[in-house]
């Protein structure tokens, strides 16, 4: 189909004017007359008993109303294995875990209050990293058989350790892997815990009211979740249940389950359903709400002389923190792409989700790939210099295909995987790659660059649903809802583009509602693993046929002709034959009105909606089935210069060449895969959480946790391969997390070539690059 | 003979703020960030970490950017204050749309008024220049690329 | 947001803003002068302070002064780390101040709550220490001028109660050549400032009259000059290896170990700047 009026145009994004103006809306933005405020309690241990907690100042404090601890709701809860209370009875596992909400008059008494709660400690052994986890320094969940999980085939853990849940992938047969393997290279990588960093701390309000209708006002990424959890946790229909969700301020997988919401319902319960409201303050956001996995992985990978890759073992172990929240997901996630995209017969994978005494973690851009990738491309580099062969040559070789299977056995084609190579040769060119990897370039001076090669696919549930709601204006124009949510991506926008193009309609006249109100749009599984495009485009695209039919059905009788040589375009509906016969929207979307007065047709409304097909979990034995529909693959590099008398370096470039099977719109595209770019640069290069050796964090701030700023950002180079995925909207993949994918590890290779030493962790600061070094000259 | 200006408990303040004047009652210790959301509606500055190292809060004292979290509201008495509510349909606003030199938009109004400043105070001003100042706020969603060519393409029309 | 109230003055003299400060303190206000305000707030935030009455000097005229007097420049305590960048009257000022926090921050930072700032760097302090600067102080019923060195011991010792009113240089030291580093856990800041952090190794050298003078940050948990290892810098015989050696040993205190830099990078760095400094002012002469 021709794809000239939308799709594929740079089209502004519809709030964009709301945004330079500062008239647009995020939640805390939203005051009323008699909202109470909230603020929390948290550990100063990072593994403790709590032996008392003395609330009797804090309630002295005048407009102080209540304070909340563990005991007003003593169950635990989780979004897939439930071991997490929402605020902690008689036990703490992390730095920063909420102990008691504050509820009061104003912030300030509430804040007050918060620092005059006593809270008596009996310090534990703390875990306080995947090492000391595995060696049971100390056990954190002593009743880990005895959790819930809803998902039988999703948690496998082992009770009387620290792991939460193991997945297993065996594919082929090892022994011929390593009989068939001439070179092997055995390669160990650490990355630690980090933030998701959006600009908008976490934060809810909830109230409740007269007739029980909880109403929950959230910045998240999973509206229907928190529906769907509250009624669980609390034991309510969820047609008590509204959330409302406004503009978001950046989500990055930090606000896709349910935390704060609890949190301000269960304060608002304690004040009789008066609407209580609950911001984090950075510190917090930082430690007391989840934050990104960190990894320690082990890779063995063998080849023969040529460079063909014959077998992989691969053990990781991610750390979860002190709950698992969605990590036993990413860990299944990681392992089921284990082998990065490459063509690999023997597989041999493990992956545990650990917990230890640090902050739990949550969904983050990519779901774990980030992490494993760098594993995988550090080995990739390992092998190439092994073997003396190009590292990117090596790539091309092993490149995934259409007819080679996963390491869960799903068998691809064009559209499911798209085609790496093509993404790797367009790479080569942007990087100028034939230059050399390594050149010296002046007095102590090196400009070297590095590779990755990166996939990913979602992990949604295999009835994971979208819908899409189309209504009408008098004037024709019309409106658009879904229950995706406005992080940032620029999603409201691109499925307004789809509906533009499927109705060939002006998209001016396309309104898209911004927020989401659970009560009125409907459902999406929620906004995240990059497949919000492709599931609510499916059902955008679908209730846009149903609009066109029912157009249709009212022009035909209008026009005197059968619906069937009709054809919707311009806010018309015209013959196909002769499109000087039409009938304007505007005089049929409510009902077509015949000179005398009477009316047939009614209000036009369009439904559509989509579900998942297709998707199977994981044999726990082997591994095999299928988490996603397609992937996204793509290649990217980094250069850089570093200085090899004092380590300072500068990143001058990073390149990306993703497949984005269509790209509905070039600017934003750029835009979105250069933030990703953005950020893992930033996590290869700076970005981790640290913690004392008790387990305190000491850095839970912008000020000592650096984030790229302004200027350090490299020059980008970025270009997309369109290999459509037939299934989706106009071809398009999912492609909003994949920046961030190889960036730490191109980084790492980069900066592996120029010290010519063996960088293996993150985060690479000049310092560690000097350790590094002088470990090997010693 | 000048004579020492005292706040000692909540009262009320005149501000001016994008040129009107603004009554507004408060503590000493308020933060004029809190008091610009609070009392007078006017969100565009965000709280992104209260503590000075974000710049989501930027607003103008005089013509020069302050980051609103780190001033007392008594502070920004006998100043003119302006917040992004107080631009309206500037050429800069338009270069980030057209540059889509935002994504979630949390730190936009803060970029945006700092890139405003700029323009004003330095209106040649190199790279350097630029970076020094812009350094001061931070985006997560962008790489900075769209942000850089929005307040170049301001700067280079001088 | 601040959790607790205070008192706020704006006094318009600084004999006035002395005597309330002491009226407060015997009322049990803690009271604390206020600059730009930046610490007092953010500190305050968490608890990290505690004033009940701040006191805020940005309306004394002598803290508002920014000018060459004569054979001096007279800086206020009052003016903003920005300002004294714009004017750009004391270049190597210029470096050190406008590399601490970042620029929008240092629209309201001043120059006196640099000086005396809890954080351990205070990066404006060592130009100053550099140039031989005096302050000048107001006490209950007088003004008094005495040289920086003599009162800066770590941190800028002043009875309960003096207000560093204003920081003056000898004209011809604001020109002298100069040499000035800055390094954070993610690499070099250059100037006009291209990177934001706590520093690794900030430094000031200057040369007068053939000698090298020398002030750094971030070493120790203070900044610092040290005369004797200016010296060893300034020895014209000694080979640069055993300059750096020795150097090194005339710190005044451990080298600082955090989350920044350990102190055997630390000392890794300072090596190479020491190295870089001795190299650029050689044979360098007054930038006039």
């Amino acid at each position: 189909m021709e794809t000239t009026l939308a799709v594929g145009k740079s089209i502004p994004k519809k709030e964009s004017w709301d945004k330079v103006t500062g008239a647009a809306k995020y939640n805390t933005d939203f005051n009323e007359p008699g909202l109470l405020h909230a603020w929390l309690v948290t550990s100063l241990y990072s593994h403790a008993i709590i032996k008392s907690i003395d609330k009797t100042k804090a309630l002295e404090i005048p407009g102080v109303l209540s304070v909340v601890t563990g005991d007003s709701m003593p169950r635990l809860t989780g979004p897939v294995l439930e071991d997490r209370p929402p605020l902690a009875i008689g036990r703490v596992r992390y730095f920063g875990e909420p102990i008691a909400i504050v509820v009061a008059d104003s912030l300030t008494r509430a804040k007050e209050a918060a620092g005059l709660v006593y809270v008596e400690y009996q310090p534990l052994p703390t875990v306080n990293s995947v090492k000391e986890a595995l060696e049971e320094k100390s056990l954190l969940h002593e009743q880990l058989a005895t959790y819930r999980h809803q998902k039988a085939n999703e948690i496998f853990s082992l009770p009387g350790t620290n792991i939460a849940n193991h997945i297993k992938i065996r594919k082929g047969n090892m022994t011929r892997g390593w009989a068939e393997s001439e070179v092997v290279v055995d390669s160990v990588v650490k990355l630690p815990q980090s933030v998701h960093a959006a600009m908008e701390p976490r934060n809810a309000r909830a109230e409740i009211k007269p007739d029980g209708k909880v109403i929950i006002h959230t910045s998240t990424q999973g509206p229907y979740d928190v529906k769907k959890d509250l009624s669980y946790y609390f034991n309510l229909e969820e047609s008590k249940i509204v959330v409302l969700v406004p503009l978001v301020g950046g989500g990055f997988g930090g606000k896709t389950t349910s935390q704060l919401e609890i949190l301000t319902l269960l304060a608002s319960k304690a004040v009789h359903g008066r609407p209580v409201k609950l911001v984090e303050s950075r510190e917090q956001d930082f430690t007391s709400s989840p934050g990104h996995l960190g990894l320690e992985a082990r890779v063995k990978l063998g080849a023969t002389r040529e460079g063909l890759l014959k077998a992989i073992e691969i053990t990781c172990f991610v750390n979860t923190g002190a709950y698992t929240d969605s990590g036993t997901k990413m860990t299944r996630a990681m392992a089921a792409d284990c082998t990065g995209p490459y063509n690999i017969e023997h597989v041999h994978g493990d992956a545990y989700c650990v917990y230890t005494n640090h902050t739990y973690v949550t969904a983050f851009r990519s779901f774990g790939r980030l992490s494993h990738t760098f594993a995988i491309e550090r080995a990739m580099d390992k092998l190439a210099f092994a073997l003396g062969i190009d590292p990117l040559e090596l790539r091309l070789k092993n490149a995934i295909k259409p007819g080679h299977f996963t390491p869960t056995a799903v068998r691809l084609n064009s559209s499911n995987i798209g085609n790496l190579s093509a993404c790797l040769e367009r790479l080569k060119k942007l990087i100028n790659w034939n230059e050399g990897i390594r050149i010296v370039t002046a007095h102590n001076k090196v400009r070297a660059k590095g590779i990755s090669c990166l996939w990913k696919t979602s992990s949604s549930p295999p009835n994971a649903t979208a819908g899409a709601i189309i209504t009408f204006n008098r004037d024709g124009t019309l409106n658009l809802n879904v229950g995706a949510v406005e992080i940032g991506m620029g999603i409201k926008t691109a499925l307004a583009q789809i509906l533009s193009e499927k109705l060939q309609m002006d998209i001016n006249k396309i309104n898209v509602v911004m927020e989401v109100n659970t009560e009125t749009s409907p459902k999406h599984w929620k906004t995240v693993a990059s497949m919000t495009g492709f599931m609510v485009g499916n059902a955008v695209l679908d209730a846009a046929e149903d609009v066109i039919k029912q157009l249709c059905r009212t022009a035909a009788v209008v026009l005197r002709c059968p619906p069937e040589v009709l054809q919707v375009g311009g806010g018309r509906v015209f013959m196909k034959a002769d499109p000087d016969i039409f009938v304007e929207f505007k005089n049929i979307v409510c009902g077509y009105e015949y000179p005398d007065g009477s009316s047939i047709g009614g209000e036009i409304i369009g439904r559509g909606n989509f579900i998942m097909h297709h998707l199977l979990p994981m044999d726990p034995e082997t591994g095999r089935g299928r988490l996603g529909p397609a992937w996204a693959v793509g290649a990217q590099a980094v250069e850089v210069e570093l200085d090899m008398l004092d380590y300072n370096y500068k990143i001058l470039k990073a390149a990306t060449v993703i497949d984005a099977g269509k790209v509905l719109n070039p600017k934003n595209a750029r835009g979105v895969t250069m933030g990703g770019m953005c950020m893992g640069l930033g996590y290869g290069c700076r970005e981790a959480n640290l913690y004392d050796s008790g387990g305190v964090r000491i850095n839970p701030q912008f000020r000592t946790y650096h984030l790229i700023r302004f200027g350090e950002n490299p020059e980008y180079l970025v270009d997309f391969v369109e290999t459509p995925q037939v299934d989706a909207p106009y071809g398009m993949r999912g492609i909003g997390e994949h920046g961030i994918i190889g960036m730490p590890a191109a980084l790492a290779n980069a900066l592996s070539a120029a010290a010519q030493v063996n960088l293996d962790f993150t985060p690479l600061t000049p310092e560690a690059i000097w350790q590094a070094k002088k470990e090997v000259m010693s | 003979m000048l004579e020492t200006q005292k706040y000692v408990e909540t009262g009320l303040l005149e501000l001016v703020v994008n040129g009107e004047k603004r009554s507004v009652m408060v503590r000493p210790a308020d933060l004029l960030l809190d008091v610009l959301r609070d009392q007078l509606g006017l969100t565009g500055a965000k709280p992104g970490c209260k503590n000075g190292d974000c710049g989501a809060c930027t607003i103008l004292v005089d013509g020069w950017p302050i980051k609103s979290c780190l001033m007392l509201a008594v502070e920004a008495v006998g100043h003119e204050i302006t917040t992004v509510e107080g631009l309206n349909g500037t050429p800069l606003q338009q270069a980030f749309v057209s540059e889509f030199a935002f994504q979630c938009g949390y730190c936009t109004s803060g970029f945006i008024i700092n890139c405003q400043a700029l323009a004003n105070i330095h209106p040649q001003a190199d790279e350097a220049i630029i970076r020094e100042w812009l350094q001061s706020n931070l985006c997560r969603c962008t790489g900075y690329e769209e942000i850089g060519k929005a307040i170049l393409s301001v700067i280079s029309k001088n | 947001m601040i959790p607790f109230n205070f008192e706020y003055y704006k006094p318009a003299t600084a004999r006035e803003a002395v005597d309330l400060f002491h009226t407060l303190q015997t009322r049990d206000k803690n009271p604390m002068y206020y600059g730009g305000g930046t610490e007092i707030i953010s500190f305050s935030r968490l608890y990290q302070l505690y004033p009940k009455a701040v006191i805020d000097i940005k309306g004394i005229p002598e803290c508002n002064v920014l000018e060459f007097q004569n054979d001096r420049l007279v800086i206020g305590a009052a003016k903003t780390l920005t300002q004294l960048q714009e004017s750009n009257l004391f270049p190597l000022l210029s470096w050190c101040a406008g590399r601490v926090a970042d620029h929008t921050i240092r629209n309201k930072i001043t120059l006196g709550g640099n000086i005396c700032s809890r954080l351990p760097y205070r990066e404006a302090v060592l130009a100053l220490l550099v140039a031989d600067c005096e302050v000048v102080i107001q006490r209950k019923g007088e003004t008094r001028t005495e040289p920086l060195e003599s009162i800066f011991n770590q941190s800028l010792h002043l009875d309960t109660g003096d207000l560093l009113l204003q920081v003056t240089v000898n004209k011809s030291h604001t020109c002298l050549p100069f040499f000035s580093t800055k390094r954070t856990a993610n690499g070099d800041v250059n100037y006009p400032q291209d990177r934001i952090g706590y520093p690794v190794l900030s430094t000031a050298f200057m040369k007068n009259s053939g000698r090298i003078h020398a002030a750094f940050s971030g070493l120790c948990p203070f900044p610092f000059r040290s005369h004797e290892l200016e010296e060893v810098l300034s020895d014209q015989e000694m080979a640069t290896e055993l300059k750096l050696a020795k150097a090194v040993s005339y710190l005044p205190a451990p080298i600082l170990t955090d989350i920044d830099g350990t102190a055997a990078y630390r000392e890794f760095v300072l090596r190479n700047t020491l190295a870089r400094a001795v190299e650029q002012l050689e044979g360098v002469n007054c930038i006039c």
